[in-house]
């Protein structure tokens, strides 16, 4: 759990807005990686099996966020949103703001002793929130429209293995991935690990990969609704239950069929949601590209998602990583499946 | 150093866990800052924190030492925590803040029902909406960690900015008070009179009201921590006090009318001292000085508190500078009530 925690926490260090991906990005430990001109990030593992195949394994990186708008005098700043946050939870909260350095900032809140019953009413929106600086002096040269604004950094442990953190949605997924990179050898197919950009807007990261890289079959690894008090149960996934495969109607059905084999065969802890109606992740984006490319998805229960404070756990993570070990090494994975343009 | 000192004892007091009814650790923490520093160390029926020095009869100071937090109403099958406010807090803005639980400081993390589900036409979160997730799934599970009637008060780490110039942290109202006050006998800055560290002031000033009833004075200062609500949305009438303006003492506020010529009289002498000082532009907040009033036979009160944004929140924001200015507003204030024999 301290090695998850401590990928986590490093993950943290460099979380890339939606659309502002093109910072640095370092792995935590040393390995062959590509970045591109748009921020994706690439590591290849290749197979030795005979009659191998080339898998995609695609986690996003990028995450929502806030975007400074103006530079408001008395050291406030006003925003726009990047990506789906929602902002009634938002005042109260400490985020970064990433200027020429790293400042603290608070969302402003009015306290109940000011409020009248009109205020208890308004529906808060991003528009309305200002961020108070804990810097006063030379703003301008700290913080210019376009910068882009995080939740602070903060990790805590739950019971058990439990943890929360900002960004679950997907670092998760993304750890997931790295943890698997590093104890990966020798898979029977080729393996290609993407942690994509743009997920929260436009996908555009995972179909300018799929341009110049067209894999037989593809595994995207995202945050799944994790059951929390109140949901109705068969609508999001139990945390400590292991992963999810979701059966779509848009995505590739036989993908999703095999991943529930490999599970059962090897007694992996893997559980199974419907979501019809389209899944809200870079599956559409992968499915239709180059004339098509069979994926599946595979997500990690995560509560609170694009909150200040999401919670995992991980245990899940782990269960992934064998899941997804499993699947690369297996040699009759999709083998049985017949061709429909044959 | 005067100054080293409140910053100091401000990052311990901030990160205590004390809520109005649980403000054990905060008391031990004072207590043992205070050992040798004053004449009398007392914990009376009620948990108030009493010291004196020198001639005790002479001036009151009230500051309280409880904090906003939260209780444990219920442990739900799925091992998530029913809750309610200790104190006046603002339910829309919780979801997805950390809290810590209990004595054994457990962690947990406020959850929402979702917005589609459960919610009335306003679409605003209600105490109803709200749970604490600790990570545990079943009843039993958690049982075993927490119980019906356990405190919960924000995790917040206090932060310091810009030199030590500006703080962040949770429980500023109003341990900012007890911070300067604590220091102030420490380096012996006040020299006589009674000063108490009180108990349930969020939940209706139950601990100066037990206190009053029992002890008579003339004069008492009501050392509080008050919201600035300098917020960039907000007109200038209505944001009450506003930051870098010093310490606020009121003509008027939420609960209590002051003396008008004891308030006009004080603002004068920090005004000749070159001490800055602000009045609250709105009616709004309350504090002990209306105990102090209306309590047994009622004391002349003032108001004195340090303008701090975000109150009753996971996170307040402060001012070193508004501090040290209220600090020796108070220091003035002493001085002056000192002069005048009110028994007369």
């Amino acid at each position: 759990m301290t090695e998850l925690i401590d990928l986590i926490k490093h993950l943290l260090d460099q979380i890339a807005v939606s659309g502002c991906e093109s910072g640095s990005f370092c792995l935590p430990f040393p390995a062959e990686m590509t970045k591109d001109c748009i921020g994706n990030i690439h590591l290849f593992r290749k197979g030795c099996g005979k009659n191998k195949k080339t898998i995609l394994l695609e986690a996003h990186r990028d995450t929502v966020g806030l975007i400074v708008n103006e530079v408001k005098d008395q050291g406030f700043v006003s925003v726009l949103s990047s990506g789906g946050l929602d902002a009634t939870v938002l005042p109260g909260t400490v985020f970064t703001v990433h200027g020429r350095e790293k400042i603290c900032a608070i969302a402003t809140a009015m306290p109940p002793h000011v409020q009248t019953k009109k205020d208890q009413g308004v529906k808060i929106k991003v528009e309305d929130l200002y961020l108070d600086l804990s810097c006063n002096k030379d703003l301008d040269s700290l913080v210019k429209m376009g910068d882009v604004i995080t939740y602070a950094p903060v990790v805590k442990r739950l019971q058990g293995s439990r943890i929360a953190s900002p960004y679950l949605d997907n670092l998760a997924g993304v750890a997931a991935l790295l943890l698997l990179f590093r104890q990966l050898e020798n898979p029977y197919h080729d393996v290609h690990f993407l942690l994509s950009v743009g997920e929260e807007t436009t996908s555009c990261g995972v179909r300018a990969f799929c341009e110049k890289t067209v894999p037989d079959l593809a595994f995207i690894l995202d945050a799944g609704f994790g059951y929390a008090s109140g949901i109705r149960s068969n609508s999001c996934i139990r945390l400590g239950k292991g992963p999810s495969v979701s059966m779509t109607d848009t995505l590739c059905r036989d993908l999703e069929k095999e991943v529930i084999r490999i599970a059962n065969t090897n007694s992996l802890p893997l559980q199974v949601i419907a979501e019809p109606g389209g899944t809200g992740t870079s599956g559409t984006a992968i499915q239709t590209a180059r004339g098509g490319i069979p994926c599946a998805l595979i997500s990690i229960p995560v509560l609170n998602m694009h909150s200040p404070l999401e919670i995992c756990d991980g245990q899940d993570v782990k269960s992934t990583v064998n899941l997804l070990s499993h699947l690369v090494h297996c040699d009759t994975l999709m083998s049985e499946v017949s061709d429909a343009s044959k | 150093m005067l100054q080293n000192k409140i910053i100091s004892l401000l990052g311990e007091l901030s990160e205590a866990f004390g809520p109005s009814g649980s403000e054990k650790e905060v008391r031990d923490l004072l207590r043992e800052h205070l050992i040798g520093c004053v004449d009398s160390l007392s914990v009376d029926k009620m948990g108030n924190l009493i010291a004196t020095k020198g001639k005790a009869d002479r001036i009151l100071i009230l500051s309280h030492m409880d904090e906003v937090g939260f209780m444990i109403t219920g442990i739900r099958e799925d091992g998530t925590l029913s809750f309610l406010p200790v104190g006046g807090i603002d339910p829309r803005y919780l979801p997805s803040k950390c809290v810590k639980i209990g004595d054994g400081r457990i962690s947990g993390i406020i959850g929402a029902t979702p917005i589609h589900l459960n919610r009335d036409k306003t679409n605003q979160v209600t105490w109803d909406d709200l749970y604490l997730e600790i990570g545990v799934d079943s009843k039993p599970d958690a049982e075993k960690l927490v119980a019906v009637g356990d405190f919960a008060v924000f995790d917040t780490k206090f932060q310091a900015f810009d030199h030590n110039r500006m703080f962040l942290g949770k429980a500023l109202d109003n341990r900012i008070g007890c911070a300067i006050l604590c220091a102030m006998l420490q380096e012996n800055v006040i020299l006589d009179g009674t000063f108490v560290f009180t108990v349930m002031e969020e939940t209706g000033l139950r601990g100066a009201t037990a206190f009053l009833n029992d002890h008579r004075f003339s004069v008492g200062i009501a050392l509080d921590t008050t919201t600035a609500n300098d917020l960039p949305s907000i007109l200038p009438p209505h944001q009450v006090c506003r930051f870098g303006k010093g310490g606020v003492i009121s003509f008027a506020d939420g609960a209590t009318v002051y003396e008008r010529d004891l308030v006009r009289g004080i603002i004068n002498r920090l005004t000749e001292k070159n001490i800055r000082c602000q009045t609250k532009t709105k009616r709004t907040g309350g504090n002990e000085a209306s105990a102090l009033e209306k309590v047994g036979y009622g004391t002349k009160a003032i108001s004195l508190s340090t303008p701090c944004r975000y109150i009753h929140g996971v996170c307040g924001k402060v001012l070193l500078r508004d501090i040290l200015e209220t600090q020796k507003a108070l220091s003035e204030i002493v001085s002056f009530l000192n002069e005048v024999d009110y028994d007369s």
